[in-house]
């Protein structure tokens, strides 16, 4: 009976120590996601001046995937995460590889490779924005005075060439999270391995692909899983940079939620667009829950 | 004896204290919603404005709002669905005044006409007769704003050494296809002859849509509803020239990629470009920077905004006039001493510190203003002989602003022809009419 009690004691003891977390996730995490799922489902406008909300069923996914420029969205998200991504991770690797090595000055080296990622969003923005501006840009002012171009190249008003720059911006802004993770991973690669590679004849490449390579893989993918979460649902960059333009070229998805949300207040439908990203950033977090599972196995 | 002096002392003071306490009065707090207060230009002015207000009104505490440009108007909407906006709330006219309006049931501002009816200013001003752009304010017989500052665009600002030195007559660029000539005569030695403002932000109400609008086009006919989708005409030969117009005009003389206006002027300033399009509120700005030294005074010349000749028909040009006039919020806790701070706004002696960006509302100003800002005075002037003209009060602004501006920028960047682009943007505005 005694032992009985001191396990409930112990229980609640427990129970009192989790509930603080639990609050906030179910507050700050859990009841945002079921109010979005909620809001998705209504005819929310802010703008109506109504103050009840009606059921609409699926209306607002329906009208958002009839939506002419959804097409074009998804394309662009598509391809700046795709892009982006794959620019992220090899520009990483290579980064890490190159810390990896020793040389003088590298943990110098180390610490300012992190800088870009520290740097808030806002004022990575801003510095490209001037710096690729035609007329004033450092960029094109370089390359104008060095005679490489006659007339300054207008980076951010050529559909390709904004989606080009923002892809850019972006590989330079994520690539030291990249480098950081898979440079944690190269050290925890055993010297001893390299050593008997080498002494079996192999060159660096060689040693790459199947020394580096197989044991860096678990972190590559859960990096690789976890760029694609983030990328896919990006906006700040984008938006302060090119606003989504010219035209839709660079308007990601992320854009339009922001757009019928707070520009045309329509929370309904921009709830439904935020559920269905949610929904395929899940497919992701799927596969990265299996990845961080399959590396702990194998660890 | 000590003790009933004591008492005595005690007595009195307390009594000193009960009497200060009642002839203490309560204050009212009114919060005013604006998008300046953090500018160094104008951001002064404010503070000014709210202690001379206080001066006179012990009685009311006026907190200005901390709100940056580019956050205001994603905040203000926000705001007003949550029931949390300022007293008094600054709106444009050209950004949909419906809209805000409608976002609570029966309106989210005071009808102001029983409190502007009759209100007379210390120093004399009517509100009823002194203050311009009142008639703008009424949607639906209320009168949901007060007219507090006014702004006119575009006249063509053009550096008068630059023309003398290649031969060009100012008067030239009253002519859409004089201008045309002028400009790509201007674009040499890596000077520009031509800036329009084209970049994303707000570029519809204020920038473009004169040209439409001078062409004989636009969205709505005249932009007056009703708003039909029968009735658009953002498609028109008439919008198909003037943007064909527009974007030969800016490949062939001007900056490339996009444009902003702070940019364009800076440009101007430094005497890269010979000519643009300028707002009235920019005319302040070239005072103060245009180089070298004097050449405000020296080089500056203001011609109207071209009309336009075609088919034998000329169309005269039709300018943008804006304002941005102060609503009061249906939630207000004190409507009366927030109205006293808005009627305080439009006295002669507010009105004439804030011509530092705008032209003044009261029209007691205007000697003042002539006398002091003469070149504005003059731009104001010659605007105020043509047409005045703003984008449709349509509830969905937004959307609308969100299309015309994909619109143009497609068809003045070349993503898309000029007809495809239009096409398209005809096709939007008549899905966002069925969604009304």
């Amino acid at each position: 009976m005694r032992k009985r009690r001191s396990r409930l004691t112990l229980d609640l003891a427990g129970y009192g120590f989790v509930a603080p977390v639990v609050l906030v996730i179910g507050v700050m995490i859990i009841y945002p996601i079921i109010r979005s799922f909620i809001m998705s489902v209504t005819n929310w406008n802010m703008a109506s001046g109504a103050a009840s909300h009606a059921f609409v069923g699926l209306k607002n996914f329906k009208s958002v995937f009839e939506l002419s420029e959804f097409g074009q969205m998804s394309k662009v998200t598509l391809l700046y995460t795709v892009i982006g991504v794959l620019g992220k991770m090899y520009v990483g690797l290579a980064v890490a590889l190159l810390l990896n090595r020793a040389f003088r000055g590298r943990s110098i080296v180390r610490a300012l490779v992190v800088v870009p990622w520290a740097i808030p969003s806002v004022v990575v923005a801003t510095v490209f924005l001037i710096s690729l501006d035609p007329t004033f840009g450092i960029i094109n002012g370089t390359l104008v005075h060095s005679g490489i171009i006659a007339k300054g190249i207008p980076f951010l008003s050529v559909p390709a060439l904004a989606m080009t720059s923002i892809i850019g911006v972006a590989v330079w802004r994520y690539f030291p999270f990249v480098t950081l993770m898979l440079l944690a991973g190269l050290q925890g690669i055993p010297k001893e391995l390299y050593e008997v590679a080498a002494i079996d004849g192999a060159n660096a490449w060689r040693r790459f692909l199947h020394v580096t390579w197989p044991l860096l893989k678990p972190v590559w993918s859960i990096v690789l899983i976890l760029q694609i979460v983030w990328t896919i649902r990006e906006f700040d960059l984008v938006y302060l940079i090119t606003k989504g333009g010219p035209g839709s070229s660079t308007a990601v998805i992320g854009v339009d939620i922001y757009l019928n949300a707070f520009r045309y207040l329509r929370l309904g439908t921009a709830a439904a667009e935020s559920v269905f990203l949610t929904l395929i950033s899940m497919i992701f977090a799927l596969f990265y829950m299996r990845a961080v599972r399959k590396s702990e196995g194998k660890s | 004896m000590a003790i009933l002096l004591f008492s005595a002392v005690a007595t009195a003071f307390l009594f000193a204290n009960g009497s200060q306490e009642k002839g203490k009065v309560q204050q009212a707090t009114v919060k005013w919603d604006q998008w300046w207060y953090s500018d160094p230009v104008r951001g002064p002015n404010v503070t000014w404005e709210i202690q001379e207000f206080e001066k006179t009104h012990p009685n009311i505490k006026v907190v200005p709002a901390a709100i940056s440009s580019t956050a205001y108007w994603d905040q203000i909407p926000l705001d007003i669905a949550s029931g949390t906006e300022g007293d008094i709330v600054t709106l444009d006219t050209g950004a949909g005044m419906n809209q805000y309006y409608n976002q609570r049931p029966g309106g989210a501002f005071v009808d102001l006409k029983p409190y502007i009816k009759g209100y007379t200013l210390p120093d004399g001003t009517n509100l009823e007769k002194d203050i311009v752009l009142l008639d703008q304010m009424d949607r639906n017989g209320k009168t949901i704003a007060l007219p507090f500052l006014w702004f006119a665009a575009p006249d063509t600002a053009y550096r008068k050494s630059d023309l003398k030195n290649a031969g060009i007559d100012p008067s030239q660029l009253t002519t859409w296809s004089g201008y045309e000539n002028a400009a790509k005569a201007l674009a040499k030695d890596g000077k520009y002859g031509f800036g329009q403002p084209d970049s994303q932000d707000v570029l519809s109400r204020w920038w473009l849509m004169n040209w439409l609008w001078t062409a004989g086009g636009g969205i709505f006919p005249d932009e007056k509803g009703p708003y039909t989708a029968d009735r658009l005409i953002f498609n028109s030969q008439a919008n198909i020239y003037a943007l064909t117009y527009l974007k030969r005009l800016i490949d062939e003389a001007g900056p490339s990629g996009q444009k902003s206006y702070p940019e364009l002027e800076a440009l101007f300033a430094n005497g890269n470009l010979a000519t643009m399009q300028i707002a009235l509120w920019g005319v302040g700005n070239l005072q103060k920077n245009m180089k070298p030294a004097g050449s405000f005074e020296s080089d500056l010349g203001l011609a109207p905004f071209p009309s336009l000749t075609l088919d034998g028909v000329t169309h005269k040009p039709v300018y943008v006039a804006w304002g941005n006039p102060l609503a009061l919020s249906t939630l207000s806790k004190n409507p009366k001493a927030a109205f006293e701070f808005m009627a305080f706004l439009d006295s002669k002696a507010v009105q004439e510190r804030e011509t530092v960006a705008a032209a003044p509302v009261n029209t007691l100003v205007m000697p003042w203003y002539k006398e002091h800002f003469p070149v504005q005075y003059t731009f104001l002037n010659d605007a105020r002989k043509y047409t005045f003209r703003i984008v449709p009060d349509i509830a969905n602004w937004n959307q609308w602003d969100h299309v015309i501006q994909e619109s143009l920028n497609a068809a003045l960047l070349g993503t898309k022809s000029v007809k495809d682009a239009l096409d398209w943007g005809q096709q939007q505005m008549i899905q966002l009419l069925k969604q009304n």
